[in-house]
């Protein structure tokens, strides 16, 4: 009981430490790799190649003045950085990170908190992180972060429907709501999920692009429209804070996607390394999201929530429905079926989609692109 | 001495009426709303301080995540609810409290004639499967009828939306 109470802790404050000192590595990291996509040098000054730049900037920001606006409402003001970073740390708690090792004797898990319904307690926890942007946007007495704030709980909750959708079939997959069965399904269907999820998959990447509010959704803080959004008024720490939030939350579902889509701690090949290839998997996420971000210019406002109401919620729809049929259907070879299956289906959407585009293009040929800008 | 668990559930049940009664006297409409959030949230905590871990978390994704977060956005897309133009049950308590307490008496009569259960040890499979398989069998039923009486409600919905723009 003592030594399980010991290792919990030990373990969350270990988690809470690796995840916040990813923090200003990533913003460097990001900073760097925009700048060089961009045929810019980036940080260069402090440290050596400007590595320092993301601690003297988390310096500088903590001992600035605490300031409170005019006109804020000084509690909900105060409550709203907290709210979008804690739901992020909180999450990380259920997921596994490594398989259990036996220390004195014991068998340890590589998580905090094996929670028989781990899945379903991500999803609260992202659906609670909303409330950061809304009590920010409200409590600032600023119309552009009031912009900000119902922009971003509109898409938010938007964006929730395909991801809840696409997780519902890796439950099917599974049969389990637990994040550490989810890995040990995979090793036993000796393929990860990514293959007969295929479609899944990229709907979960599009839409927790969306949920994290990063480029090319980032609208709730859309720079050359409503000034940052939902923080313009907040700076110091408190500022600082949503920005660790956001890249916080970006570590947390780099993490999920690989529990839940690339094997967790599973090696490809070769011999399995503790946390070595968790680590790769989820870096790999990461640098997938800067470059993301770095490449689509920002999309308007209707064109996100058509995307998300009438693509990718039908196409998730769509997925699950197949799931759910070659699974009863399928027996033993389901998941085989599925990888073929889900490939076709994320083609189809592919098709369907490039047809609606071409047919609106033809109906109102002033949205159409100017000739030669791409096929 | 009340164990630990006691001292929880305690703690949340007062931490719900508080919520609930803030939600009716404050106001400030929007304060009104995040105190619903509150509330829902610390009933969630009560749902898995009894172990119906499943249950709890569903009600934190639907009413916290979702239900509390469109009010929200509703409210603030509405002109003037800060202020004395905000509706607000001070006036109107005389109506309310003989409804109120009317109510109270009918569920507290209701809740009086089930023999309550001492708290369940927690299932060692969670309670989720337990609750899908008897959504689909025992309770068909009344889970198709649910999800036909939403499925009208959106199309409702978005009738009316059509309508406002033409």
């Amino acid at each position: 009981m003592l030594f399980d109470l010991i290792a919990s802790f030990i373990k969350a404050v270990l988690v809470f430490a690796v995840v916040m000192s990813f923090v200003p590595f990533l913003i460097w990291l990001e900073r760097k790799l925009v700048a060089w996509m961009q045929q810019r040098i980036g940080p260069n000054r402090t440290g050596p190649f400007g590595l320092l730049q993301p601690i003297a900037d988390a310096v500088k920001l903590i001992i600035k003045e605490n300031i409170f606006p005019s006109g804020v409402e000084k509690i909900t003001y105060f409550l709203a950085p907290m709210m979008s970073m804690i739901p992020a740390l909180a999450a990380f708690a259920v997921i596994p990170f490594g398989s259990p090792v036996r220390i004195m004797g014991r068998t340890v898990n590589l998580q905090v908190a094996d929670v028989n319904i781990g899945i379903l307690y991500i999803l609260a926890l992202s659906s609670l992180a909303v409330y950061g942007a809304v009590l920010a946007g409200w409590s600032s007495n600023n119309k552009y972060s009031l912009l900000g704030g119902l922009r971003t709980s509109a898409q938010m909750i938007s964006y929730e429907l395909p991801i809840g959708l696409s997780v519902v079939s890796i439950v099917l997959l599974t049969g389990s709501l637990s994040l550490n069965e989810v890995v040990r399904s995979q090793a036993s269907h000796g393929i990860w999920n990514i293959f007969p999820q295929f479609l899944g998959f990229i709907i979960l990447l599009i839409s927790y692009n969306a949920e994290l509010n990063r480029a090319p959704f980032d609208l709730g803080e859309a720079e050359s429209e409503i000034v940052a959004g939902y923080h313009t008024e907040y700076s110091g720490f408190r500022f600082a804070m949503f920005y660790m939030g956001e890249y916080v939350n970006m570590v947390t579902v780099a993490a999920l996607v690989t529990v839940l889509f690339l094997g967790g701690w599973q090696a490809p090949f070769g011999p399995e390394i503790p946390l070595l290839w968790f680590l790769i998997k989820i870096f790999a996420f990461i640098l997938l999201y800067m470059w993301v971000r770095a490449t689509f210019p920002r999309v308007r406002y209707d064109q996100l929530m058509a995307l998300g109401w009438k693509i990718l919620v039908p196409a998730s729809l769509a997925n699950l429905a197949m799931t759910a049929v070659i699974i009863v259907l399928g027996g033993p070879n389901a998941v085989r079926i599925l990888s073929v299956g889900s490939i076709v289906l994320a083609v189809l959407v592919g098709l369907v989609l490039k047809a609606a585009v071409a047919l609106r293009t033809k109906s109102a040929p002033g949205l159409a692109p100017p000739a030669g800008a791409g096929s | 001495m009340p164990s630990v668990l006691q001292l929880v559930f305690l703690f949340f049940a007062a931490v719900t009426v508080v919520g609930a009664l803030a939600v009716v006297l404050v106001r400030n409409l929007f304060h009104a709303a995040l105190w619903l959030a509150v509330t829902f949230l610390s009933v969630a905590s009560l749902f898995i301080v009894l172990n119906a871990d499943f249950v709890g978390l569903s009600q934190v994704i639907v009413y916290v995540g979702a239900i509390s977060v469109l009010m929200l956005f509703a409210i603030m897309l509405t002109e003037d609810v800060v202020g004395a133009r905000g509706l607000s049950l001070r006036s109107a308590w005389p109506a309310a409290l003989p409804v109120a307490a009317g109510v109270c008496v009918v569920l507290v009569r209701w809740f009086a004639r089930y023999a309550w259960l001492p708290p369940q040890p927690p299932k060692p499979g969670g309670t989720a499967g337990t609750i899908g398989l008897a959504f689909i069998q025992k309770y068909l039923f009344a889970f198709e009828l649910a999800s036909v009486i939403l499925l009208a409600a959106l199309i409702g919905a978005i009738y009316l939306a059509k309508e406002e723009r033409s």
